[in-house]
């Protein structure tokens, strides 16, 4: 079941950094919904990421908190100490961190997973299927995890995690490396998702999240710019320079609204179009 | 200076046929575009043309050298290929030690000026005693984008160099390659940001299955989007959209 996530005045800060990496956010994730998460490099997106998976603090003991974390019911009075998985899933920015090393096959890799969690059954060799079919990597499964090419180390990351069935499910940039036959894979697996599992997804451009997403964090050096539903930001005609390709959606609603008289018509038709791209 | 790929095919150790039949050219002020499918053999293909792989069949030639004949230390003064994960190939304590090695062990003249320009151009002096992995995963992109730069090769090939690169950078890379353009330095880019370097390339190569599906210009492949479909491929989300609510395309060519 999908997890409610909600951030209070969440504030980070390295040992020795100036300024803090995540500043004063507050927010609420509703429970099944995909939150986009763009910014710029150094904007916190990843760093939030990894308190909530509950690996910051283990890897940055000294890591100043203040403000609080909750997930579903638990609070954690801060962030989680503790890391999350796999009740929280996280794909980290670069995949080939993520592959063990230790598995002769992608199929193993994958596997891997659930013996870690204690979830191996009956059912594991069609659920390792099936997540490798629905990633488009099934004739990848007996292919050595260490010889992939980018995009496929990617994918193969992705179902490490996606198998174990997260109640969050945290993506750091995962399209960095997809080709758009891919892209479309995993824009159809969190449309899948929705409503059954949280995911953030985060991107330093807005056109994947607008896809996929219903709703979008912006950050900017640690704090949230915008937290709007696609509609929304579609109708905002702020500037928001810090969301990478915003500008170019700019273009596109301007041109559109030279042509109409409703700008709300025009969004609709937008996103109507960016479901259908 | 021109790579040129001739009939080139390539197989690894005990697998089928990746890359099948290949002929290609870059040259100078070229920005040749490499796209395809996941696993496509892109990454393999940049391998080759610096004598790290050598071709099953056929011939890389680097100004003229056959990278099977040569020694790829002698190659690596003629082209600089850049990985695309950082971490397989950034090892020096510092930035400036990191950019400064190609030149160096290259044997250039003043190697420690055409690291500082490398950096000034890339953005990093301001980073440049720091450790490599204390900056962020867009930044130590750039680093090695820089260090490509300060080798002095006439041609570099670069692998995903816009992958993570936030909006700011992304005005950063325009600017490295109108200069590197100025230079007329070739380059040679594997890419699936299409958006961004349809507007940079001079030529295009599809690849579907490992074989040439289409080796042209950008312009010819931005009003024939069949190519990329048959490759797996797709123009970017904007581009798409602006064309199904009946927009003109923002580039002449995109």
């Amino acid at each position: 079941m999908a997890a409610r996530i909600e951030l209070n005045s969440l504030t980070l800060r390295y040992a020795m950094a100036s300024t803090p990496a995540v500043s004063g956010l507050s927010c609420t994730i509703p429970q099944g919904s995909c939150v986009g998460v763009v910014g710029p490099t150094g904007a916190g997106k990843t760093t939030l990421l990894h308190s909530l998976a509950g690996i910051l603090g283990k890897h940055h003991p000294e890591l100043m908190v203040s403000g609080n974390v909750s997930i579903g019911d638990e609070s954690f009075g801060g962030i989680s100490r503790e890391i999350l998985f796999p009740r929280v899933g996280l794909v980290l920015q670069d995949p080939s961190v993520q592959i063990s090393g230790v598995r002769d096959t992608v199929f193993e890799e994958v596997l891997f997973t659930l013996e870690n969690v204690g979830a191996v059954g009956d059912d594991s060799d069609s659920r390792i299927q099936l997540i490798l079919r629905q990633l488009g990597i099934e004739h990848l499964a007996h292919r050595k995890p260490t010889s992939l090419s980018g995009g496929e180390t990617q994918r193969v990351a992705l179902a490490t995690i996606l198998v174990a069935r997260p109640e969050v499910l945290l993506l750091d940039e995962p399209i960095s490396a997809l080709d758009a036959t891919a892209q479309a894979r995993l824009r159809s697996i969190l449309l899948h998702l929705r409503g059954t599992t949280t995911v953030l997804v985060t991107d330093t451009q807005i056109d994947f999240p607008l896809s996929v997403c219903d709703r979008i964090l912006a950050l900017d050096h640690g704090r949230a710019v915008v937290f709007a539903e696609p509609q929304q930001l579609l109708s905002n005609d702020q500037s928001l320079p810090m969301i990478g390709g915003w500008q170019r959606w700019r273009d596109i609603a301007r041109e559109l609204e030279g042509r109409s008289d409703s700008s709300h018509r025009d969004t609709t038709r937008i996103l109507k179009a960016i479901h259908l791209a | 200076m021109n790579l040129t790929f001739d009939n080139v095919s390539f197989t690894y150790a005990s697998d089928r046929p990746l890359l099948k039949s290949l002929s290609f050219e870059a040259g100078p002020s070229d920005v040749l575009l490499i796209v395809g499918q996941n696993g496509v053999g892109k990454s393999t293909l940049l391998k080759l043309s610096n004598g790290i792989l050598k071709p099953t069949a056929g011939h890389v030639r680097v100004g003229g050298l056959d990278t099977t004949e040569q020694r790829i230390s002698k190659l690596a003064r003629e082209i600089c290929v850049t990985f695309q994960n950082p971490a397989d190939q950034i090892f020096a304590p510092t930035v400036e030690k990191e950019v400064s090695f190609a030149p160096r062990n290259l044997g250039r003249i003043d190697p420690a000026g055409l690291a500082m320009q490398a950096m000034a151009l890339c953005g990093l002096d301001s980073v440049a005693t720091q450790h490599p992995y204390d900056l962020p995963p867009a930044q130590r992109k750039l680093l090695t984008i820089a260090s490509a730069v300060a080798s002095g090769a006439p041609l570099l090939a670069f692998d995903e160099p816009s992958a993570g690169l936030s909006q700011l950078e992304h005005r950063g890379l325009e600017r490295i390659l109108a200069s590197l353009k100025i230079e007329r330095r070739g380059l040679i880019v594997v890419s699936h940001d299409l958006g961004y370097f349809l507007r940079h390339a001079t030529k295009v190569l599809v690849l579907r299955q490992g074989e040439t599906l289409y080796y042209g210009t950008p312009e010819w492949l931005a009003v024939n989007e069949g190519v990329l479909r048959k490759a797996g491929l797709k123009l970017p989300i904007p581009e798409r959209v602006s064309r199904m609510l009946g927009q003109r395309p923002e580039q002449p060519h995109v």
